[in-house]
């Protein structure tokens, strides 16, 4: 379970559309760049909480969630790799 | 390392340490339910409760901060309960994990559909909101300062648009990781539990 919640939050990252489809907003709202900018404290959210879950001093915490935002970032980094090389392929 | 025999949840656990060089550290779980229920209540609160102020902090910290900027990316309006017409906002569920900070959503859903012929969400123009609108759900059929009709969840979306989107995503997430919290207010850390259920009796 514990294992389940930034696996499931990882790919909610991606492509989430909650509003009505006749309220689309111009797509330059948003920069692609602060749309990433946006992703890197979540992601430090995430990590710092799921090692805080997992371990109990604060140097274990600290040292444990800098590994899981390097994960994180690398698994992340790879995705929008091959999403961008389709994009770009189509 | 000596584990004790006795795994009541009321008194102090040694708990197997992350390093074997390591002193085991020694959690006062308290009580577990009541840490768990305050855990959820307000991130961080549980672990006050157990005397665990760093972790109480790092929670309290991560979790609530996560879950203000998402209702600041969107306008104060990424958290809502609506459940009838086309919006199911089924997005509340995991956002009510972070606990008292989301009640006010349902407790705006509570508001907005105790007037007396207000059933359907399109008849609901015209309701006076509690707290500024602080996360009410969107009225249907409203009217604006120049007197024309608009659909108050349409307009969030043009207005934020993708804002809305990521403080939609933020406010989940600070729920999901609150259970996070919450599993640790209750049973202690995940890895530290693992290793011990390793440890020879």
């Amino acid at each position: 379970m514990a294992s389940l919640i930034p696996l499931l939050t990882l790919f909610s990252l991606f492509g989430q559309q909650t509003g009505p489809v006749d309220s689309f907003a111009p797509v330059d709202v948003m920069s692609p760049l602060t749309h990433i900018l946006l992703f890197f404290p979540l992601i430090a959210a995430i990590s710092f909480v799921y090692a805080a879950s997992r371990f109990e001093t604060t140097k274990d915490v600290i040292s444990q969630s800098f590994i899981a935002i390097r994960w994180i970032v690398l698994i992340s980094g790879f995705v929008l790799i091959v999403v961008i090389f389709f994009n770009w392929l189509m | 390392m000596n584990l004790p025999d006795d795994k009541s949840a009321e008194e102090k656990r040694d708990l197997v340490s992350d390093t074997p060089q390591e002193p085991p550290v020694t959690i006062d779980m308290g009580n577990p339910w009541l840490a768990a229920i305050l855990a959820w209540l307000i991130p961080g609160l549980g672990h006050i409760y157990q005397r665990r102020f760093m972790k109480a902090a790092i929670y309290a910290v991560c979790i609530l901060g996560t879950f203000y900027t998402g209702m600041a990316l969107g306008g104060n309006h990424p958290v809502y309960f609506a459940w009838e017409g086309e919006d199911l906002r089924w997005q509340y569920i995991p956002q009510a994990g972070v606990g008292l900070p989301a009640l006010p959503a349902y407790l705006q859903h509570r508001h907005a559909t105790s007037f007396n012929g207000y059933d359907d969400p399109y008849d609901r123009g015209d309701i006076e909101q509690k707290w500024g609108g602080y996360m009410a759900p969107p009225r249907y059929n409203f009217y604006d300062q120049s007197r024309s009709i608009i659909n108050e969840r349409h307009a969030w979306h043009k207005q934020y648009h993708m804002y809305f989107e990521m403080g939609t995503l933020y406010t989940m997430v600070a729920g999901l990781l609150n259970l996070l919290a919450v599993f640790d207010a209750f049973g202690g850390p995940a890895y530290m539990e693992q290793k011990r259920s390793k440890q020879p009796a």
